[in-house]
């Protein structure tokens, strides 16, 4: 569906600014450290879904009880993800990365900002073909609760199966990505064995604080939408939940270098965007 | 604000590499403007567009990163995967979110940004392609007082875009062969 695209030219800065604030005082969640042109974006994408034509008509939608608040913030956030997505990263990861991980009997991966969860399911199986997925806890957060619900089921839709398989093949898959799942009524539902590690719960990277220390953080096109305060704020919750020598990877068209906290990481790889946690100084 | 005679805008699909190389190659080592290119690209496949792109130009071609500002007399092409983003101070942003008419890049979402950030001062250029993203886009730039130049349709592999931008549209500014590109721009520039 197209955006219907002359929403945007209604929007000023302060019509933004202002619902922004109202979500935030009555819901409690805060979009206002989000970038204006991704929220002019997320808005005039759910006011066309909604048939609207107004930020004023969507906060009447909204205080009418027409539109829910879990519903908004759903439609807010961006919650499209991919299995293996660029899957050259994914090759790097289990060259590079997974020699580290095997060193512990046992570690914790943070998915921050997972969406419905094909990506920790993706890294679920190469952990599994290296025969360290049993010592593995993995952690799927996000802020959409609709989202989290689905990922907990391990259902996906059978629509993107062959995108998957080529990317599995692509990232080195030792084995047929078929061997993963089995397929139901056009789904594809994950193998239980899988998902025996994995947790997934809501987290607001911008409102809470660390909750854990890991090995191994993904958080992959999440802060691409939020502004340069944010982000710093954010990757400094990343890093403190990192151990030392602990590995972040981040979408590979995305960058910390100039932000504050780099100090305290290496920069391991530049194209796929690896940074590692320095030792204590 | 970002500041530039123009801020050239490429967009493309199917069969529209071979004209992006010749219009490449002809843009001199002092052009005075930033140049965007979107044109469609499968994901999740390694690709070296950029560097492919960069052997037929005299000025280097980089792919977007997230945040960066643009500079005058380098090419920015959207990475696959990515919808690209700007701001009126030329910074670039990506976003990953749903596609659009199947595509991301999709150029529609990326010309409304430049229309409303550049406003007069961009030149919408329209390639080959197989379907019709750009032509809503396109109304915005008439919208804003920007400039459209289309390659010709019976000079395209595929007719389909650029011909849709015309028919979107009361008035383009030229509807030229991929070699007159160049002269086109050159024109508008003057």
């Amino acid at each position: 569906m197209a955006v219907q695209i002359d929403h945007m030219d209604e929007f000023t800065k302060k019509d933004i600014a202002e619902f922004i604030s109202f979500v935030n005082e009555v819901y409690g969640v805060d979009f206002s450290g989000y970038s204006y042109n991704s929220l002019t974006r997320r808005l005039a994408r759910l006011l066309n879904l909604k048939g609207l034509d107004s930020l004023y008509a969507l906060r009447f939608e909204l205080t009418n009880g027409h539109i829910g608040s879990v519903e908004l913030i759903n439609e807010i956030s961006v919650n499209v993800t991919e299995m293996f997505r660029d899957p050259e990263v994914f090759n790097y990861i289990q060259k590079d990365i997974f020699d580290y991980l095997k060193t512990f009997p046992q570690f914790k991966v943070w998915h921050a900002g997972c969406s419905s969860g094909e990506e920790v399911y993706g890294v679920a199986i190469l952990l599994k073909e290296h025969g360290i997925l049993d010592r593995s806890i993995q952690f799927g957060t996000d802020l959409n609760t609709d989202v989290l619900q689905a990922a907990k089921t391990g259902v996906f839709s059978g629509v993107d199966v062959k995108e998957y398989t080529k990317n599995y093949m692509s990232c080195g898959g030792q084995y047929e990505f078929s061997k993963y799942y089995s397929a139901a009524y056009g789904d594809v539902i994950m193998d239980k064995e899988l998902s025996r590690n994995m947790i997934f719960s809501q987290h607001d990277l911008v409102k809470q604080s660390s909750f854990n220390e890991f090995q191994l953080i993904f958080c992959r096109n999440v802060v691409i939408y939020f502004d340069q305060d944010l982000k710093e704020r954010v990757f400094r919750l990343l890093v403190d939940s990192l151990c030392p020598y602990g590995y972040l990877v981040l979408g590979s068209k995305e960058s910390l270098i100039y932000c504050k906290v780099f100090e305290e990481l290496e920069l391991v790889n530049r194209e796929h965007q690896v940074y590692r946690k320095k030792g204590i100084v | 604000m970002f500041k530039a005679k123009q801020i050239i805008f490429i967009a493309g699909s199917a069969g529209s590499i071979q004209t992006l190389t010749t219009v490449l190659a002809s843009v001199p080592k002092d052009f005075e403007c930033p140049i965007v290119i979107v044109v469609h690209r499968k994901s999740n496949i390694y690709s070296q567009l950029h560097k492919v792109l960069g052997q037929y130009c005299c000025l280097p071609v980089q792919e977007v990163e997230h945040g960066e500002k643009m500079k005058i007399g380098t090419i920015y092409l959207a990475p696959s995967n990515y919808h690209l983003m700007v701001s009126e101070n030329g910074i670039l942003e990506l976003d990953y979110s749903e596609k659009e008419m199947f595509s991301r890049p999709s150029i529609d979402v990326s010309v409304e940004f430049f229309a409303r950030a550049f406003r007069d001062k961009l030149t919408f250029i329209i390639l080959s392609g197989a379907n019709s993203d750009g032509a809503v886009g396109s109304k915005k730039v008439k919208k804003f007082g920007g400039h459209i130049i289309v390659q010709d349709p019976s000079d395209c592999v595929s007719a389909t875009m650029p011909q849709a931008v015309i028919e979107a549209n009361m008035n383009v500014d030229f509807i030229v062969e991929g070699k007159e590109i160049i002269k086109s721009i050159n024109e508008i520039l003057s």
